[in-house]
């Protein structure tokens, strides 16, 4: 017990409850009411030991120098775009460079169709042919700047979650491209739908059946 | 008087043998009372969570693994059902509810001691169940940690503030003793 003088106050006041006679009947018949917990049982030595193999097993197998979840695809497509060869780059992750379209048009295998009368800044094919997002140049005035991005040719799923436009599972193309305007830093961007990117959307939407079709 | 082991109890009452799991809970029914009591300030609650303690520590005493471990055990248990209880009591619930509970020669300082757990009860639980696990169970602070989950060190510090939070409180509560002066 402790020598602190609060002590035997505390001690003293909580003995003013007198300590009510123990309801064993009461207790027992609410024990034989609830469910008895069941020990947890030890793991095995024999499960422990096979884990351990099992580590020892996969640390033991070479891995190859890159990251595995970037496939075969994605270098094929980074050295079809780039030139050079990453496939022994430990990186976690490269962006298929911007290109010019005419260069995006030679090294990727489906139809990128441009717009008539508009001026593509670049072009950001994306890995495994994926699709393609144009860059086009609307207005471009001293500190402040309006762009669209165009879908080009066939997207990819994740970077249709991403900008909310691109083609949907039945081949069309949402009637919606991202415009964006820059002032200063601040970009701002938002879903437009315009009759220009509707018919634009056909004529890609023809191109990309045709090719699929197999036709010229 | 026959004296056993609480070890050889616990061992024994996880086996299935039922007169060592009774004198377990015999043993454990007035602590798990005082410590509600203190913890609760209020005898029919404190009653109830007693009577929980014990039938949680009846019926989970098949999965505690060490035996050694049953007193910071069963005390964790007890403060639990307890700060529950306290939960689930009504709000209007005071001490001057209870119905002639107190333990009969005290009225001569019993304002003394409804001040007392008056100012008890102003304190946060995480320092009022350290300082009722010191003060009317005489747990050290280890001991203490050990039943909260906590390092001593912490324990120390919430007796620390503790003590002088209820220093402090007995000062400025309205004094019953005062009152009736």
């Amino acid at each position: 017990m402790t020598s602190d003088p609060l002590a035997g106050r505390v001690r003293a006041a909580v003995e003013t409850f007198a300590v009510p006679v123990l309801p064993a009947a009461l207790i027992a018949a609410r024990i034989a009411s609830e469910p008895t917990v069941t020990p947890h049982r030890r793991r095995p030595a024999i499960a422990i030991a096979g884990g351990v193999a099992l580590l020892a097993a996969a640390l033991a197998v070479a891995v190859p120098q890159h990251d595995k979840w970037l496939t075969p695809a994605y270098y094929a497509t980074l050295k079809r775009l780039t030139g050079q060869d990453f496939s022994h780059e430990r990186i976690l992750v490269i962006d298929p460079p911007r290109v010019l379209l005419a260069e995006a048009q030679r090294h990727t295998r489906f139809p990128i169709v441009a717009p008539r009368g508009k001026r593509i800044l670049d072009v950001h094919p994306y890995p495994n042919d994926a699709g393609a997002l144009l860059l086009i140049a609307v207005d471009v005035h001293a500190q402040a700047q309006l762009d669209e991005r165009w879908v080009g040719g066939k997207r990819s799923k994740m970077a249709k979650q991403l900008e909310g436009v691109g083609i949907r599972s039945d081949g069309s193309i949402r009637r919606f491209n991202t415009r964006r305007w820059r002032i200063g830093r601040i970009e701002f961007s938002m879903p437009m739908f315009t009759l220009e990117y509707h018919r634009y959307a056909e004529e890609v939407e023809r191109a990309t059946r045709e090719a699929a079709a197999g036709m010229p | 008087m026959h004296v056993t082991d609480p070890q050889a109890d616990v061992r024994a009452a996880r086996a299935g043998d039922r007169a060592a799991l009774d004198r377990l809970l015999a043993a454990l029914w007035p602590r798990a009372f005082r410590l509600a009591a203190g913890i609760t300030q209020h005898a029919a609650t404190a009653e109830d969570a007693a009577q929980d303690a014990l039938v949680l520590v009846a019926t989970r005493l098949p999965a505690l693994r060490d035996p050694a471990a049953y007193p910071a055990w069963s005390t964790r248990i007890a403060v639990n059902a307890a700060a529950s209880a306290l939960r689930r009591r009504p709000a209007h619930a005071s001490l001057d509810d209870d119905d002639g509970r107190a333990a009969p020669g005290f009225e001569d300082d019993l304002a003394e001691r409804l001040d007392v757990l008056r100012a008890l009860g102003t304190l946060p639980l995480w320092l009022r169940v350290p300082l009722v696990l010191r003060y009317v169970d005489g747990l050290s602070s280890r001991e203490i940690g050990l039943a909260l989950g906590a390092p001593a060190a912490t324990i120390r510090f919430r007796l620390a503030l503790g003590r002088r939070r209820l220093a402090a409180a007995l000062g400025t509560v309205g004094r019953v003793s005062e009152e009736f002066a």
